[in-house]
């Protein structure tokens, strides 16, 4: 298990749910910060003497007080700790649910884990650490889908260009040739593939067919 | 030096102490005054100072000082705009230069004075300035301007008592004009009219003189006599000694003129008054007339005697004109070498009275000339005064016209935020009613529910952390529900989250267009209705329309940003009874549009333009 894992996180009672859990699991090394500030001195110091951190548990929300900071939330150290030391997993603990955030935070940013604190954070928490270990990463349930394409509302021109040519009854193989002839990006087969199978999951459409049907209800093409 | 000591400064005032001093103590004593009035900055004891200094330049002959004082006093009493003291400084002046026999300088200021005595309307001070001016120019040759002069004097001088001894003045200025210009006829009738209004006994004397002066002048010497020896008899020979020794020293010469012997008594008689009287003009008259009366009968060595006396006279006295008349008669009486003599001051007086004259006459068309100038300027003044009258109006009327604007502008905007705030006011108690009746419903009850729970039963601790999530994930929706919207950088993501929001397994949610938006080009207040607005569409959508298939386009047209909301629902008939009457407020008051295309069981389309 990890041996070193730093805590940023202003509420004293969450910070020690986290530390009895962390414990628990006989993790040796836990520190705890309350500012993002500190959190990123901590792991400059931690790199100096050569014994970095290997997971950062952020909160995302951090209350403003007196102590003026550089980094005022969560997400502002996330992105400062990846520029910086990389080789850091992060798992953010948040209260925050939003789809597009979590989303935001894996896929654009790059942090390992979403946890959502709630009624099974704890457990959660854990399951992350584990999953973290192995070498994946982990979303709380009740945010996972936030990931899942059928999330994605947006039908891009590309999209209905894709859909217009399926219409006109061409195989994928004819349409990543009809996109190359006009320098229409991607227009790799594989790419086209994949779009088509995203679209059906967005339209919820079991075959092709069923696609350009709903496409023509919607009014898509 | 004593006056110098001690001189307070209503002292040197004082009639009784300045006639316990000498001239030259008065004068130290006023240079004292002015000293001090400057440093007290008095300048009505400058002025009175001034006027002292003023006065007594004018009982000496410099004329420099005199003009020295004179300025000093006249500039002062114009800056205190006492025209008064101004009238009173240029008769002084005029007063002080006749004097001299400076006759342009004496009609200039008396013609300076004439302009405020005119402004005041003063008769009395115009009449005196007119008749002075008449005389004056008469003096130097110019009988025209003298007429002129005259004239415009009667012209505003009406004809009663108070003005005779006026008018008689003028006429007999009148007739000297005529008589000068050899006119006799006209000088006498001049004369005559000027005895008309004459009332005091002396005038009529000296008026009945000047006739019959005329009357020799013409060469009607026996007309002439009779005047005089009327003049004679009626005059009182111990009273009116002056007038009666000339009355008889002029029949005298008239009768001379006659080759009549009785001449010579008559002029002795003359002669013996004028001496008792020490009438040096007289005196010499006397003489003059005794030498041609000698010169008439050819008793040479007398006339010359009588001649030599009163050149004497003329020369003691510097009679100018009489210098040159004794001069041609001791001339004409064989005494040559007076010829030089004569020639010099003929030329010097007819020099001096000549340029005198041009003097006066240049100075009068400069004076006009500036005169129209300064009036052509005053009326300069009075158009460009009226122009910027109408533009000051104009200005009012332009600032009263924007003052009122702005009032009414500033009034209409108090009148819209207050009504603005009153609405605000309105929702936000709306919104607190609702969110209490929320948490009361949602929270408190469940919460009790818990309680209850808890006091009456065994409760399995993770069923009832269970129940306490579900209060927790509640008031966290109440929460969200009425957070406020994110604006900025990821507003995008906001939308998709609440469009994900209402996400179900048999509903097709699509957006088109919604990448292709410049968000961050879009204000606060329209992304907050934007987002309201689908909210309440999409909330209908779930409530209401059974809709399987919805769609969302974005797109900008301009500054526009257009929405079109598709569904495949039910439809509506009214739109009231969807509750899109919010949604379509919401847009009205950031002036955009929402249309909508509906019908039952025909589904729902609307698009915004915000």
């Amino acid at each position: 298990m990890f041996q070193k894992i730093l805590i940023a996180e202003d509420l004293h009672s969450i910070t020690e749910g986290v530390q009895y859990l962390l414990n628990t699991l006989g993790i040796p090394q836990i520190q705890h910060v309350q500012y993002c500030d500190d959190a990123m001195l901590r792991l400059k110091k931690a790199h100096m003497d050569a014994v970095p951190f290997e997971v950062l548990i952020t909160d995302l929300s951090f209350k403003t007080d007196h102590r003026s900071q550089q980094l005022t939330d969560g997400e502002a150290l996330i992105r400062a700790v990846k520029a910086a030391f990389p080789e850091v997993q992060i798992i953010a603990y948040s209260i925050e649910d939003r789809n597009q955030r979590v989303k935001r935070l894996v896929q654009e940013v790059g942090i390992q884990a979403y946890v959502c604190k709630g009624r099974h954070g704890i457990q959660e928490l854990q399951t992350a650490l584990e999953s973290l270990w192995r070498g994946e990463t982990y979303v709380s349930p009740q945010v996972a889908h936030a990931l899942h394409p059928q999330n994605d509302l947006n039908i891009e021109d590309f999209d209905i260009a894709l859909l217009a040519h399926l219409a006109q009854g061409l195989s994928q193989t004819e349409i990543s040739r009809e996109f190359k002839a006009k320098n229409i990006q991607p227009h790799s087969l594989s790419a086209i593939e994949k779009r088509i199978n995203k679209l059906k999951i967005m339209l919820k459409s079991a075959n092709a067919v069923q696609l350009i049907a709903v496409s023509k209800d919607l009014g898509l093409i | 030096m004593q006056a110098q000591e001690g001189i307070s400064t209503p002292a040197v005032f004082d009639q009784s102490w300045r006639k316990a001093h000498t001239a030259e103590e008065i004068q130290q004593a006023l240079q004292t005054v002015v000293a001090e009035a400057k440093e007290q900055h008095d300048s009505l004891t400058l002025q009175r100072a001034y006027r002292y200094q003023f006065h007594y330049a004018t009982k000496q002959s410099f004329p420099d000082v005199l003009e020295a004082s004179f300025s000093q006093y006249y500039q002062l009493s114009e800056s205190l705009q006492d025209t008064s003291a101004l009238q009173y400084a240029l008769r002084r002046k005029a007063r002080f230069y006749y004097d001299q026999n400076n006759y342009f300088e004496a009609l200039k200021a008396f013609e300076q004075e004439l302009v405020f005595a005119n402004a005041r309307q003063e008769l009395k001070d115009q009449v005196y300035l007119y008749r002075y001016i008449a005389s004056l120019q008469s003096k130097l040759g110019l009988y025209f301007e003298s007429e002129a002069t005259v004239l415009q004097a009667l012209r505003m001088l009406p004809e009663n008592e108070a003005t005779y001894e006026s008018l008689t003045g003028l006429y007999n200025q009148l007739g000297i004009i005529y008589k000068e210009r050899d006119q006799f006829e006209e000088a006498r009738s001049y004369y005559e009219k000027s005895r008309s209004f004459s009332t005091k006994p002396d005038h009529l004397q000296t008026i009945q003189n000047n006739v019959a002066n005329v009357y020799v002048e013409a060469g009607n010497y026996p007309k002439a006599i009779s005047l005089f020896e009327d003049l004679l008899s009626r005059i009182d020979s111990i009273a009116d000694t002056k007038d009666y020794a000339r009355a008889l020293d002029n029949l005298g010469k008239t009768l001379t003129l006659q080759h009549d012997a009785h001449a010579l008594s008559y002029l002795q008689r003359g002669l013996d008054l004028r001496t008792q009287l020490n009438y040096a003009t007289g005196i010499y008259s006397s003489y003059y007339h005794l030498a041609i009366y000698y010169q008439t009968f050819g008793q040479h060595s007398k006339a010359l005697y009588y001649a030599s006396q009163a050149l004497a006279i003329a020369e003691t006295h510097a009679f100018q004109e009489e210098l040159l008349e004794i001069y041609q008669l001791l001339i004409s009486l064989g005494a040559t070498e007076y010829a030089t003599d004569y020639l010099r001051m003929k030329d010097s007086i007819d020099h001096a009275i000549q340029l005198q004259a041009e003097k006066y006459v240049a100075y009068k068309y400069n004076y006009r000339k500036e005169h129209q100038l300064a009036e052509a300027n005053h009326l300069k003044y009075q158009q460009s005064e009226l122009e910027r009258q109408v533009a000051t109006q104009h200005t009012i009327i332009w600032q009263l016209v924007a003052g009122i604007t702005l009032l009414l502008f500033a009034g209409g905007l108090w009148l819209y935020r207050n009504y603005r705030k009153r609405k605000a006011q309105q929702a936000i108690y709306a919104t607190e009613t609702r969110i209490g009746k929320q948490i009361h419903d949602e929270i408190a009850n469940d919460i009790y529910q818990t309680m209850q729970k808890v006091t009456y039963s065994v409760v399995d601790q993770d069923q009832l952390l269970t129940q306490l999530d579900g209060i927790y994930q509640r008031s966290r929706n109440i929460s969200k529900a009425h957070s406020s919207i994110v604006t900025d950088g990821h507003f995008q993501e906001a939308l998709q989250d609440l469009l994900h929001s209402y996400q179900a397994p048999e509903l097709i949610l699509v957006s088109t267009g919604m990448t292709t938006i410049a968000w961050e080009e879009l204000s606060e207040a329209r992304k907050i209705c934007l987002y309201r607005v689908l909210q309440e569409f999409m909330t209908n959508m779930r409530k209401h329309s059974k809709a399987t298939l919805v769609k969302l386009s974005f797109t900008m047209k301009g500054k526009k940003l257009y929405v079109t909301y598709t569904d495949n629902g039910v439809g509506t008939d009214t739109l009231s009874k969807s509750g899109l009457q919010h949604a379509e407020n919401r847009i009205r008051a950031l002036n955009g549009s929402l249309t909508f295309t509906t019908a039952k069981d025909k589904g729902f389309q609307a698009t915004m333009i915000l």
